[in-house]
């Protein structure tokens, strides 16, 4: 499995049209705006130390034009440089917004992307059976496939936002707005909540993996399916166990008849790369230690207290390993 | 001095004075002593704001920290922004306008004195009433700007967000009051010749930013006050989408305000350079009438460069070009200003004192902020940088360097008045070197952190992210600003006991706040001044031939009104004197807007308190002053 640490997470590496386009336009007004904080401390240390003459009268009408002819220039090429500035920006905004619609097309991977308290629903749509298909936390795209989002929260604003992809978003409740994102290049990108949301804002990564159209398909293909029926009875038990304490009122392993829908679906939870958001990696040592103490790497959210104690535990940790 | 003249002093001091000891503590009305106490309660409230930055730096300074739990971490922020704005930034600059504009003006007290001093109270136990909650363990946790519906009761059961909004009363009715008096005093107790032409920039600029004000506070009034503290209270749902109302209502409404109160910040600090520029380079300011336009040109054009806080909630292009035009088109009046500023530097001879440090360190960071805040105007790349650490250091670039560093040479330059005394200048250049040192190492890194995707407001991050490093600069050189802050606070204190005695007018500056003593008297002056230029004190001709007012009467407290635009002297108009009943007022105030957050009693309650009081200190008095 890739490193979770490899998630990409910057303005200044692009790997989508639209944040290359961004980063153009920002280093452009990056750029000019270092040329003009320079020039203007250049003039202000110039203003202070050059040698001035002894006897210099207070109201020279010569000071005064001089004066009035240097803060006149210098505020035409303000203006000028704004009135550029301006322009490019609003051509590099025209450009994304038509690239928006110009790719609206059946090759169009369409997802509901839904924000919650600190977590990420993501439902793929589709047109034939199962006609949807969810999965948390972790979303995978086709490279170079446009991919629509539909953005949706179900409690307080939150923020999409993948830096290499694209700018911000933000998850409104009560409104649904689209947001089109595509990578170009394969990798795993960080998309951590960017609207303040709560205790655990910090903790509302999620992750955008982007891989070639094959091993999508494949991913996509399993992910589709029901969680696999247990091979052994240790697995067997953990399933029971699952299915024994308080797990499915609030989680969904498909296939098991559990079916909460307030917390990130688990039926594939094996193959995801982070615990709880972006909270842990997704190791056996981390995720008994959230079943175990779930206010622990991540206080404040919402999983509660369980009794999954004692050799129920490994034989719990056992059945959602098999979960791939 | 005649026998004569002797006498009238005495008169005055006796007609304007404070009464002795605790009594004149709850009682006073001298504008000096009210602008001292905004100034002086602000800069508590600057320790406090500046003592939770510290502890929320030293939590990132280093990834998964365990310094301070999520729930704390997000208490300290939103009470560390919500301090720095409503009860350091606008207090302390308003405070300075309550000292300051009398002075400069030519008159013995603000025409409101008692609002003033009733103003001051609300606002101390408003600020008392946040920390509070905060150490009660129940700060506001959805953020100084306590966007809906986070800030409503479903997402934030606890009284955390009902303190917030009404901190914001507290605050509203504090400064409302301030306003009014200034914009009051400053078009109608001008000194006799004073037209609008010849007022000193800091009065313009405070009058600029009293409207400002009165516009903003209004709109955050009905945003806080009324929809959301009922939202809370009494369930009206103003922002509850499921019941038709809408959460980005209020982001409208909060930004309506919250991008004009930038610049209320920001306006006074420019009036303080004006005057700082003119006196160190020895020259009355270059392009006086372009900068008083500029003032009121920002003024106006911040009320309508609100959406760039909200490009990402996501709206139609052509709305949002609209709002980058107006963010662009704001920064030109200030860049006329800064031009100005350094044309003037350029002619003059500038003197390397204290306070023109830190003006030079205002150009190096507010010039960078000011373009950091061009690249925030554009529409995409806004959306890449928005929420991020950049914006933090962008907006601290813009505050600190913006405000404060002239507001810190503004308090040492004005100290010798407010004291009587000179600050340390050895003392003055160490703080201002570790302020400058702290302000660039804390906030430069920023930017780069959010370039590289840190979100703002997160209480931690993974050490795989890569931003160890930069973080712990940054906590380092917080503490380094810290030292710098401890260093002018206690150069203020010491210098009042130790420092070197100052005299009327020690930097020869031009404007009338230097004709008087130092510290200047109950009255102000010994006889009000007429005006016959905008440089009063580089009029050739020594003091002894400055014109003055006769007719006064020495033994009444009034003041002379004159025209709004010429300053034609109109009338004399009596003044009132001490009261304790303002204080009893606020005090009904505040029982009742404390109690509000229970119930809505509290509003009976807090008329019934307060009305009794107000109609006592409102009583006309035989005499007419009232």
């Amino acid at each position: 499995m890739q490193s979770p640490a490899a998630a990409a997470h910057s303005v200044l590496t692009p790997a989508s049209p639209h944040a290359v386009a961004i980063a153009h336009l920002a280093r452009l007004f990056f750029s000019l705006g270092a040329l003009v904080w320079l020039a203007v401390l250049a003039f202000l240390a110039w203003s202070l130390l050059r040698s001035r003459g002894l006897n210099q009268p207070t109201e020279d009408t010569h000071v005064v034009r001089r004066q009035t002819g240097a803060v006149g220039a210098a505020l035409a090429l303000t203006t000028i440089l704004l009135l550029a500035l301006g322009f490019v920006d609003y051509r590099t905004g025209r450009g994304i917004e038509k690239a928006h619609a110009r790719v609206l097309s059946a090759d169009t991977v369409r997802v509901q992307l839904i924000g919650h308290q600190w977590w990420w629903e993501i439902r793929y749509q589709q047109a034939t059976w199962p006609f949807q298909v969810t999965t948390a936390n972790e979303l995978h795209i086709p490279l170079g496939r446009p991919v629509v989002l539909t953005l949706e929260s179900r409690d307080v604003i939150h923020s999409f936002w993948a830096p290499n992809l694209h700018g911000k978003s933000d998850l409104v409740p009560g409104y649904s707005s689209q947001f089109l994102v595509q990578a170009d290049t394969p990798g795993v990108y960080a998309a951590p909540c960017a609207e303040f949301c709560g205790t655990q804002h910090a903790k509302m990564m999620l992750l955008v993996v982007a891989q070639p159209p094959d091993s999508f398909a494949a991913w996509y293909a399993n992910e589709s399916r029901d969680a696999p029926a247990p091979r052994s009875d240790s697995t067997d038990r953990g399933r029971q166990v699952f299915l024994a304490a308080a797990c499915p009122f609030c989680h969904t392993i498909r296939g098991t008849g559990s079916g909460g829908t307030v917390a990130p679906d688990l039926t594939h939870i094996a193959g995801r790369r982070m615990l709880g958001a972006g909270a842990a990696f997704n190791t056996r040592t981390e995720l008994g230690g959230w079943i175990e103490n779930p206010q622990g790497m991540k206080p404040g959210n919402r999983m509660p207290a369980n009794l999954v104690r004692g050799s129920d535990l490994p034989a719990l940790l056992a059945y959602l390993a098999t979960l791939k | 001095m005649t026998g004569l003249a002797t006498a009238e002093r005495d008169a005055l001091a006796r007609t304007w004075g404070t009464p002795r000891g605790i009594a004149g503590f709850f009682t006073t009305v001298d504008h000096k002593r009210i602008g001292l106490r905004f100034i002086g309660t602000a800069l508590c409230f600057l320790a406090l704001g500046g003592a939770l930055a510290l502890m929320m730096r030293t939590q990132l300074a280093r990834p998964d920290n365990h310094l301070l739990s999520p729930q704390l971490y997000n208490q300290f922020f939103t009470t560390h922004g919500t301090t720095m704005m409503f009860l350091f930034a606008v207090p302390v600059m308003m405070g300075l306008g309550i000292y300051l504009v009398p002075l400069m003006i030519g008159t013995r007290n603000v025409v409101f004195p008692r609002l003033v001093a009733y103003a001051y109270w609300v606002y101390l136990f408003g600020g008392i009433f946040l920390y509070s909650g905060l150490l009660l363990g129940n700060g506001p946790p959805a953020g100084w700007f306590s966007y809906t519906p986070l800030s409503e009761t479903p997402f934030d059961p606890t009284k955390g967000s009902d303190i917030w909004a009404q901190m914001i009363t507290f605050t509203e009715i504090a400064m409302l009051g301030v306003a009014v008096t200034l914009i009051i005093t400053i078009l109608k107790q001008r000194a006799p010749g004073m037209s609008l032409n010849r007022m000193p920039l800091f009065v313009w600029s405070i009058l600029v930013t009293s409207f400002m004000v009165v516009f903003a506070m209004t709109t955050i009034a009905v945003a806080s006050t009324l929809f959301l503290a009922a939202d809370r209270l009494i369930n009206t749902r103003f922002f509850v989408q499921q019941s038709g109302g809408d959460p980005v209502l209020w982001q409208h409404l909060f930004w309506m305000f919250g991008h004009p109160e930038v610049y209320i910040i920001f306006l006074p600090a420019t009036g303080i350079i004006s005057h700082l520029v003119a006196t160190f380079s020895r020259r009355p300011v270059f392009g006086y009438t372009a900068i008083v336009f500029s003032t009121i040109a920002t003024g106006i054009i911040s009320f309508g460069v609100w959406v760039h806080h909200m490009f990402a909630v996501g709206m139609p292009e052509l709305g949002l070009s609209f709002f980058t035009a107006s963010s662009l088109i704001v920064t030109i009046p200030t860049a006329i200003q800064l031009f100005c500023w350094i044309a003037t530097l350029w002619s003059g001879r500038p003197q390397w004192r204290v306070p023109l440090l830190f003006i030079l360190g205002f150009f190096f960071i507010l010039v960078r902020g000011g373009l950091t805040g061009v690249m925030l105007a554009s529409v995409p790349v806004d959306l890449q940088l928005h929420d991020t650490f950049f914006v933090v250091g962008h907006l601290h670039d813009v505050l600190i360097g913006g405000a404060v560093f002239p507001l810190l040479g503004g308090l040492i330059y004005w100290y010798p008045k407010f004291s009587g005394r000179m600050a340390s200048e050895t003392a003055g250049k160490w703080a201002f070197a570790l302020i400058f040192i702290g302000q660039n190492l804390t906030f430069f890194p920023m930017h780069i952190l959010g370039l590289h995707g840190m979100p703002r407001r997160t209480y931690t991050y993974l050490a795989s992210t890569g931003w160890g490093g930069l973080n712990f600069l940054e906590t380092i050189g917080a503490y380094i600003l810290a030292a710098g802050v401890l260093v002018t606070v206690a150069n203020l204190i010491l210098s009042a006991f130790y420092g070197r005695s100052a005299g009327n007018d020690p930097w020869a500056a031009d404007t009338l706040e230097w004709a008087t003593m130092s510290p200047p008297p109950p009255g102000n002056f010994a006889a009000l001044p007429v005006v016959e230029s905008r440089d009063p004190l580089w009029d050739p001709g020594g003091s002894e031939e400055r014109p003055i007012v006769v007719g006064l009467p020495p033994d009444r407290r009034e003041v002379l009104f004159t025209s709004a635009l010429d300053a034609i002297p109109v009338r004399r108009i009596p003044l009132p004197g001490p009261t304790i009943w303002t204080f009893f007022c606020a005090v009904g105030t505040a029982i009742g807007l404390v109690m509000l957050i229970f119930t809505p009693w509290g509003l009976v309650v807090g008329t019934a308190l307060a009305i009794p009081p107000l109609i006592i200190w409102a009583w006309p008095k035989a005499g007419g002053s009232a």
